[in-house]
């Protein structure tokens, strides 16, 4: 393959599916992986999709099950050879307080919020993305925006 | 105080992102795994080793301040001043600086402490045991610009004088505690200060103006492809190596200033360790606990049972089924007390080739003395937003 398509796909969507993957394991070591694992199916299965929002939409979802795929069969941890872990840097969490409250929501808050806040999904468009029904969407929207204003407030940030 | 949430989520998350170097790699990594070399060996076919994943240092409740422990220490390990005077004398803890100045001829093959460029990098305390190392390191002398977090390159070289397959996690301590109750103070018990973007100000810099770096390691359980045995890191010597000093740019090493600092010394600690076989069922969960060996701060837990025997969950949407295996959630000790396991030291786990149904369970933990735990307690990660525990009796 060449690697525009490669390429094309970092450009666009890795920020991307490092913020899903923080939201959704509250750590960002793994993320690097995750991207891996998500642009892989499309390379190598050659996907294509008709629109970028389905493309999106389709990272979206993988990117989220891989997050998944990753907290159950390893929980937080991947494999790391001495020679690929002497050059590997931890990621930098950015501390701030919002980012704080959204990690200690429960995790089915926090992808959510994300897609929300970030992406302007609209609560129909975020439950067809996660298969989750839209109304669930929108009370969870709801109950999780009032707990990050609470943690805000109890913090005093 | 107002919140304009939208905003300031996009603000955070906008810090968020990979540097250019690392999106560069990605790709070249995503061309040579669409397009494979030929393989000139396969690769291990043993346990699959996996490195627990994070820089965030653990919660920690506050206790007194104990002078004698690097500064990292005293605020990590939830333990009284007592407590710490234990692990020093049974040799768990040993504070390299004092011991090896204090032992000038039997210390005089030893470095723990290198000056390049202005810079010194001292070896300042080990806490091992079988399995794990938690080696800290001070650096004195560099001028960390103001806002930035400091960044070392290197890593351990050898350990008896061979190059172990060893995982590992770095971390830079950065004076902020979670108390029990959620809320953050640097370690002299003071509020958190928030910068103008709501971010946590971090004081990484000693009031001498020095920085610490934790590195924590697991050790071999078996036999390593180099030769390195389990519990041959114990009373041999280790190199450790550091080539440059900086910063974190983006999510990179930035160097700012290069060096040779390459530090050795006897590694010692202790082989104590509490031997149990419980073979006791974990809950419903369809999994055994089958035997387990604890250490003060590491675990070697076996356990049994068909990680593809859970039905797929009804919000799981997964080309595959993936294997679940039973996650540790804590110990339950004599007093009735709980201790949670870290999950942000470093660990390893999986499933044993020759047996599928066999995990293997490496895990870290403040420290604890292995004695005084009378029962385990597993994650039930069929409902993980609740994650429900299992707690299993040592009796």
């Amino acid at each position: 393959m060449d690697g525009a398509q490669a390429k094309r796909l970092v450009d666009l969507y890795a920020d991307m599916i490092l913020r899903i993957s923080y939201s959704y394991l509250r750590q960002t070591y793994d993320a690097e992986d995750i991207c891996q694992t998500v642009f892989l199916k499309i390379l190598t299965n050659d996907l294509r999709f008709d629109t970028v929002e389905h493309e999106k939409a389709w990272i979206i979802r993988t990117t989220v099950n891989a997050c998944k795929d990753y907290r159950k069969s390893a929980f937080f941890r991947r494999t790391v050879p001495l020679d690929e872990a002497a050059a590997m840097t931890a990621p930098q969490e950015p501390k701030t307080g919002v980012l704080e409250g959204l990690k200690s929501l429960p995790e089915k808050y926090r992808v959510p919020l994300y897609l929300f806040y970030y992406e302007n999904y609209t609560s129909k468009e975020i439950g067809d993305v996660l298969g989750v029904k839209e109304a669930a969407i929108a009370a969870r929207l709801s109950r999780g925006r009032k707990m990050l204003r609470s943690y805000l407030e109890k913090e005093g940030v | 105080m107002k919140h304009n949430l939208s905003q300031e989520f996009r603000t955070s998350m906008d810090s968020l992102r990979f540097s250019d170097k690392t999106k560069e790699e990605m790709v070249m990594k995503l061309m040579n795994q669409t397009n494979p070399k030929p393989q000139s060996s396969s690769k291990r076919k043993t346990l699959v080793l996996i490195l627990a994943a994070a820089i965030a240092l653990v919660t920690f409740t506050g206790a007194g301040i104990y002078t004698h422990w690097s500064r990292s220490m005293q605020s990590i390990q939830q333990m009284s001043e007592l407590e710490k005077n234990a692990a020093d004398k049974s040799g768990l803890s040993v504070m390299l600086e004092e011991t090896k100045a204090a032992q000038p001829e039997e210390s005089s093959k030893e470095i723990v402490s290198v000056t390049d460029n202005d810079i010194t990098i001292t070896a300042v305390q080990s806490i091992v045991d079988q399995y794990r190392a938690m080696l800290v390191f001070r650096v004195d002398g560099f001028q960390l610009p103001k806002g930035e977090q400091p960044s070392l390159e290197g890593g351990v070289v050898t350990i008896n004088g061979k190059e172990p397959t060893i995982s590992w996690v770095g971390s830079y301590y950065d004076g902020v505690k979670t108390q029990s109750d959620g809320s953050l103070t640097y370690d002299d018990g003071t509020p958190v200060e928030y910068d103008s973007n709501h971010s946590v100000i971090p004081r990484y810099l000693d009031k001498n103006g020095s920085f610490e770096y934790i590195l924590d390691m697991s050790l071999p359980t078996s036999a390593q492809e180099n030769g390195l045995q389990p519990l041959e890191h114990l009373n041999s010597e280790i190199v450790v190596k550091f080539t440059s000093v900086g910063i974190f740019e983006g999510l990179d090493h930035k160097s700012l200033v290069d060096g040779d600092w390459t530090l050795k010394w006897t590694l010692t600690g202790t082989d104590k360790k509490l031997s149990v076989t419980p073979n006791a069922a974990i809950g419903d969960s369809g999994f055994t606990l089958d035997s387990l060996e604890l250490s003060p701060i590491s675990a070697n837990i076996i356990v049994t049972g068909d990680p593809y025997a859970h039905p797929q969950r009804s919000d799981e949407k997964l080309d595959t089924p993936a294997p679940r295996c039973p996650v540790l959630a804590g110990f339950r000790m004599k007093d009735g007390s709980f201790i949670e396991r870290d999950f942000n030291a470093v660990g390893t786990s999986g499933m044993n080739p020759m047996d599928a149904d066999t995990f293997e369970l490496f895990e870290s933990y403040q420290i604890i003395e292995p004695e005084n735990v009378v029962g385990l307690a597993f994650y039930n990660m069929d409902d993980p937003d609740n994650l429900p525990v299992y707690e299993v009796s040592l009796k």
